[in-house]
């Protein structure tokens, strides 16, 4: 009887002490990443998401944001805008769920005026229709269009150095998607503005094996620059095709902010040599020699030459979250945490500076933005190499009517 | 003249690549009567074994090409032994939904092999292009075309002068009455997996060569099905010409109507004619029309 008694006794002050310790450990918030891991933008969500979950694991074993810590939720949606919205409905309910990363723009506009209608602070990747109707979602940099105007200003001043008259002819071509078609939303308007005629866009589908119609089609246009869209490695195999065209012979190309890192050009470096990107983040070695790098390896992700640099943007998604954090718990407290306050506090980040790996936090009431400025990198000998120090992008999300 | 030649002659050399998968789907198909659908995976593998062996191994280049076709094989073998032998004589929309259930699983294992990179073979062959008709022709793309004839020369001599070749045939008119006659009708359906997941392997191989790894790859096994129901189902040189027909009218309908809608219409464009194929001629360009009397 003793023994039993022993053993009941054993067992409850386990119970209770487990109980405890887990009411310690219940001081948590949820962070929802609705990421494609496995199709057409996986190139840029796998190694983002790797940095945002490595970033919450280093914070979270130093404690957390003031014993708060980060519960990090990544589910595949496969690009699919269905699996995006069904994915975001399974996890709405989720404990203090403060933000949902819609990684993707076609699944970022479905999801908005769910999480609109639940008061959770929405991420998206560089939609402008964001910047120009204000709410609760936040842009990840300047958006698509701002990054597209800054290329214009770039190839204008590259035209002009070359010594040649008369107006360039841009090309763009990218995905048939919301994606695709972002860049144009004002980015078109500010071309014209600014004396460049656009050709005639070319769009296909995600996925697609071979460009090679739609770049003959802009190559019959006479076009000066290309303009690339897609995620990685789309980008760089339509330039591929466009080499093989020999293309790059004659036409400059650009890529935004979703083209070639350093491993993507290792796949083709010599039909992507030369290729311009336009960037608000770091690249090449310039993210690799950054000292926040070393979270790759210190958890095990392998090398650091094959750290693909968009493993630092999910550091910036993850340090904006903390700093959000930090603010929403010193006004409002972790019990009345929620999507509100997280709100109002993402509001209040401007000027935030995230270790230098992308411009200042350009968050405001009248701002979405997550920065505003770029940097252009160039492929040179197989490396992307920075061209140009933080450019302020141009306002190109005004121009246009959303 | 021009425009259109430049359009054509890729797209016909594409379309070479579809009609090898459509090769493959057909050739289960006549044996079995089971319509295909994990061939797209079976190609998608066979391009992933090949670039293990000749970029991550750095196996030299004829090593490569065997190691893959052994893999590939192995895999087809299993394949069939270990998911669809067990529903012979169960329905054949079981066995359908079985190959269905084995793209979506191996597509699992793909997907995260790749975790979402791309995979290029290094420039095996640097031989440059030469001109036809004002078209720029890279050499390199008309030795996969010609691979890919080369291929159904042996398909053809293999089902008309090999006694195995024979059996498949016979298999492929009846099951019972061939194993009356005794062939062995399961060891036909293994072979004819063995086979089919070999040319799938050069399929695979062709593509990802000119197009890279990457994660859409095993859907063009998707068009391979719609080749071998627009070719005809039971007919191999169905598969070759509406592989090629498919490949080129692709390329034209993108270079000519796709300025019009804003693009998007080259991938629409299999279906509409899968759409059109099974309304107006359902047992394909060159398929047998069976007559079942009651």
């Amino acid at each position: 009887m003793k023994k039993i008694l022993c053993g009941v006794f054993i067992f409850a002050s386990l119970f209770t002490t487990g109980v405890f310790l887990g009411g310690a450990a219940e001081k948590e918030v949820t962070y929802l990443s609705l990421a494609d891991y496995t199709a057409a933008i996986a190139g840029l969500n796998v190694p983002g998401d790797m940095g945002t979950e490595d970033y919450f694991k280093d914070l979270n074993a130093k404690g957390g944001v003031d014993g708060v810590k980060v519960k990090f939720i990544g589910v595949d949606t496969r690009y699919d805008v269905a699996r995006g919205v069904s994915a975001y409905k399974r996890y709405r309910a989720e404990p203090k769920l403060l933000v949902a990363n819609a990684i993707g723009t076609p699944i970022g506009k479905a999801v908005a005026p769910l999480a609109t209608k639940d008061k959770i602070v929405q991420l998206v990747p560089g939609d402008g229709e964001f910047q120009a109707n204000l709410g609760r979602i936040f842009v990840w940099g300047p958006t698509y269009q701002d990054a597209f105007a800054a290329t214009v200003d770039w190839l204008l001043a590259d035209w002009k150095k070359k010594g040649k008259t008369g107006a360039p002819k841009l090309g763009f071509i990218s995905w048939d998607s919301a994606y695709g078609k972002e860049p144009l939303r004002g980015g078109k308007e500010y071309a014209e503005k600014m004396g460049v005629a656009l050709a005639p866009p070319e769009f296909f589908p995600p996925g697609t094996l071979d460009h090679t119609v739609y770049l003959s089609r802009l190559a019959k246009a006479d076009v000066n620059y290309i303009f690339v869209g897609g995620v990685d490695p789309t980008p760089t195999n339509v330039i591929r095709d466009a080499h093989k065209l020999g293309l790059t012979k004659n036409i400059q190309f650009f890529c935004d902010y979703w083209g070639p890192t350093s491993l993507g050009t290792r796949l083709h470096p010599e039909a992507l040599e030369g290729t311009v990107i336009v960037s608000y983040y770091l690249r090449g070695d310039d993210a690799r020699k950054h000292p926040m790098a070393n979270l790759w390896t210190k958890y095990g992700r392998g090398k650091l030459e094959d750290m693909n640099e968009v493993y630092t943007i999910g550091m910036i998604w993850a340090m904006t979250f903390e700093a959000g954090l930090k603010i929403a718990l010193k006004e409002v407290g972790y019990k009345k945490l929620d999507g509100e306050a997280m709100y109002q506090a993402y509001q209040k980040l401007t000027g935030q500076n995230w270790a230098g790996l992308q411009g200042p936090c350009a968050y405001s009431p009248t701002s979405r933005r997550g920065s505003w400025e770029v940097k252009f990198y160039q492929v040179r000998a197989g490396k992307v190499v920075s061209i140009s120090d933080w450019i302020k992008a141009p306002d190109a999300v005004s121009l246009h009517k959303f | 003249m021009r425009e259109f030649l430049q359009l054509a002659i890729p797209g016909l050399m594409i379309g070479g690549l579809y009609s090898l998968v459509a090769a493959a789907i057909v050739l289960v198909y006549k044996s079995t009567r089971v319509v295909s659908l994990a061939h797209g995976q079976l190609l998608a593998f066979g391009g992933l074994f090949f670039w293990i062996g000749l970029v991550a191994l750095h196996l030299p280049l004829w090593i490569s090409i065997l190691m893959a076709l052994v893999c590939s094989t192995i895999m087809g073998w299993l394949v069939e032994r270990i998911t669809l032998r067990p529903l012979i004589g169960q329905p054949l929309i079981s066995a359908f939904l079985m190959t269905f259930a084995i793209f979506m699983a191996l597509d699992g294992v793909f997907q995260l092999i790749l975790k979402g990179e791309s995979k290029t073979y290094a420039t095996l062959l640097a031989l440059g292009e030469f001109d036809l008709l004002g078209v720029p022709i890279r050499i390199v793309q008309l030795i996969s075309f010609a691979v890919v004839l080369f291929v159904f020369l042996l398909l053809a001599l293999f089902f008309r002068f090999t006694k195995t070749g024979l059996g498949m045939r016979a298999t492929a008119e009846d099951h019972q009455l061939s194993q009356s006659t005794g062939i062995n009708v399961r060891t036909i359906f293994s072979i004819i997996w063995v086979i089919s997941a070999t040319v799938a392997s050069v399929a695979g191989m062709g593509t990802a060569y000119v197009m890279d790894i990457h994660f859409p790859l095993p859907y063009i096994g998707i068009k391979g099905l719609i080749v071998a129901l627009f070719g005809g189902l039971d007919s191999l040189p169905g598969a070759l010409l509406a592989g090629l027909i498919l490949g080129m009218l692709e390329n034209l309908i993108a270079g000519y109507l796709d300025p019009l809608v804003g693009g998007g219409l080259k991938d629409v464009a299999a279906y509409v004619l899968l759409l059109i194929v099974l309304l107006v001629k359902p047992y394909g360009l060159l398929g047998l029309k069976r007559i079942e009397r009651v």
